[in-house]
């Protein structure tokens, strides 16, 4: 039976060192293959500790995360690396590396110390370029890019990792409106076009409702509650989330959550 | 295309222009003797005036060939791994800590002459460690590197100065001043042999982590998303870089701002991807030191000025450019 679940999270537990108590205990949630599961919550309450989590960047203290039906503390690194990308919010790239040249490192996990690039991975660097629209800038350097192009960029370099989950720390942080309506599509069209597995952080309420399958709620004091967006565009459960009244607008097709 | 015939011809050019210096540096000084005689003397039949080349002049040419690629490639590697544009082995202590354990182990015990380099490697890794600790707060802020590595490094230079006057009988017996003055005079050809059995295979060793070093630039949570365990990346690669800093500091003591002017005018020229620029760095690195140690004997002749010193003349002031011109680096 093919796993229908990307990460099955089971009373989950994490206190940072000096803390005096734990971010979050009994965490559980389920995230499905072939979805976007946006992951919500106020400053403090813990989201990019739990992102870091299915990241392997940190060690749960209790609980267990299962990643395609294996305990994610049993992945090699590079076993991991194929079968999650990370696209994190900050990046430092070479200053005078092309963008092909950066792709490609999305290839170093499926290859052995030393080796040169074989024709998969100029094929799936090729794609990845040409997913993100990137086949025209292939030999620009980072540099000389834009903001969105760049980040289309690092999301092309997971990309070509060629691996069945992708997780995306706030993916349209910093970038002009139009970008970040240009990254929100990109995000849906590796769901349907890929199907990829999309697990992300955004500090937009409203861009998490407007794309996101599911929502993971993190309230401080480690509440957790996930549902669909329709579900949890609640008045009295995101005061609850964010400790101030937002109202809910609907226009019929969409809702917004409005803050003032 | 056109970008790779031009980076293939500044290989060319510098390598040539490498050849020509060193058979003018053979030629230049008291003895001189013309190419011809030269390959005979050398190859064919005996010649005392070839003899007095061979035994003095080659030497300290070789030595300052091999000398500056290692001190280039170092550099080169430390600005990768502290993510530091101005990052340079000897600004930062790590050649006076070699030096200084070096000088002290063969002047103690002499008889450990031509494990010297392996001494130098501890000193060296020792400081790197202690300037990496004392200025890691939350990553590595470039300034703070440099701070943390002058202080650390003044400290060093002044334990080396006290433990050559203590040394009555001065630099003779211990080579305490001399390390610090980074000079190539009085070479022989066990310097030679000793800096090309550590510099060499640190060198291949430098080129063969050359592809995955490159990764240096990304930061750390990437690098670890692409599989690679970034902390086993930057200690195979610092520990190169520290050995062939601290192998060409035991041979040749301090050479200040080699290792940093190399690499940037070598990325003016050839780009910053690792696996062009550290061959070219060698080369460069040859090429500038020998130029600085052959120029050192020429412009006060009968005198000799310390390749070091002049190191030391030019690259402060280039120092100071690249301080106030390195903004794009924070990009």
């Amino acid at each position: 039976m093919a796993e229908t679940a990307a990460f099955i999270v089971r009373d989950l537990e994490f206190r940072y060192p000096r803390a005096t108590a734990p971010l979050f205990t009994g965490l559980s949630t389920q995230i499905d293959r072939g979805s976007i599961t946006a992951l919500m919550g106020a400053n403090g309450s813990g989201k990019s500790t739990f992102f870091k989590l299915l990241s392997k960047n940190l060690k749960p203290r209790a609980g267990s995360i299962r990643l395609l039906g294996r305990d994610l503390a049993d992945y090699r690194q590079m076993e991991l690396a194929r079968t999650l990308a990370v696209v994190w919010q900050h990046n430092t790239a070479p200053y005078d590396i092309t963008v092909r040249n950066l792709v490609a490192y999305g290839r170093i996990p499926h290859r052995r110390a030393f080796a040169t690039e074989n024709a998969a991975d100029t094929a799936a660097i090729e794609r990845a370029l040409e997913f993100c629209d990137l086949a025209d800038l292939a030999e620009q350097r980072m540099a000389e890019l834009s903001g969105g192009q760049q980040q289309r960029v690092w999301i092309a370099l997971g990309l070509a990792q060629e691996s069945p989950i992708m997780l995306l720390d706030e993916p349209t942080t910093f970038l002009d409106i139009a970008y970040q309506a240009m990254i929100l599509r990109l995000v849906q069209r590796l769901r349907d076009e890929l199907d990829r597995t999309i697990v992300l952080i955004l500090h937009d309420v409203n861009q998490a409702i407007a794309v996101a399958d599911r929502i993971v709620a993190l309230e401080v004091g480690g509440r957790v509650t996930s549902g669909t967006p329709a579900e949890l565009t609640d008045e009295q459960f995101l005061r609850r989330l964010y400790g101030t009244d937002l109202r809910v607008l609907n226009d019929g097709e969409h809702r917004f959550i409005a803050t003032l | 295309m056109r970008k790779t015939l031009l980076i293939i011809g500044v290989f060319i050019l510098t390598a040539l222009l490498l050849v020509g210096l060193f058979f003018f540096a053979v030629n230049r000084g008291s003895i001189k003797v013309g190419f011809v005689e030269l390959y005979r003397g050398l190859f064919v039949s005996y010649n005392p005036n070839v003899a007095a080349i061979y035994d003095l002049r080659f030497p300290r040419i070789l030595i300052a060939m091999l000398g500056g690629a290692a001190m280039a490639v170092a550099g080169a590697l430390f600005q990768a791994v502290l993510k530091n544009p101005v990052a340079d082995p000897s600004l930062i202590g790590i050649s006076s800590g070699a030096a200084l354990a070096s000088s002290l182990v063969v002047s103690l015990f002499p008889a450990l002459y031509f494990s010297s380099p392996l001494f130098a490697l501890a000193g060296g890794l020792a400081t790197f460690a202690i300037v990496y600790v004392l200025s890691y707060r939350h990553g590595l802020a470039p300034i703070r590197v440099i701070l943390v590595g002058i202080a650390v490094n003044a400290v060093l230079v002044a334990l080396g100065q006290g433990i050559a006057v203590m040394a009555s009988d001065g630099a003779a017996a211990l080579g305490g001043a001399d390390a610090f003055s980074g000079t190539l005079t009085m070479k022989t050809w066990n310097d030679v042999r000793l800096l090309a059995c550590y510099a060499i295979p640190a060198l291949l060793a430098a080129a063969a982590v050359s592809p995955r070093s490159n990764l240096l630039g990304l930061t750390d949570d990437t690098i670890r998303s692409l599989g690679v365990n970034v902390v086993v990346l930057r200690v195979i690669v610092s520990v190169v870089a520290v050995l062939l800093a601290s192998v060409a500091s035991a041979v040749m003591g301090v050479i200040t701002f080699l290792g940093l002017i190399v690499p940037h005018i070598a990325r003016l020229l050839v780009g910053g991807d690792n696996r062009v620029l550290l061959p070219y760095c060698a080369l460069l690195g040859a090429l500038l030191l020998l130029l600085a140690d052959t120029a050192g004997r020429l412009i006060a002749y009968p005198y000799e000025i310390n390749a070091g010193i002049l190191m030391a003349i030019v690259g402060g002031p280039l120092f100071i450019l690249l301080l106030r011109g390195n903004d794009r680096y924070h990009g």
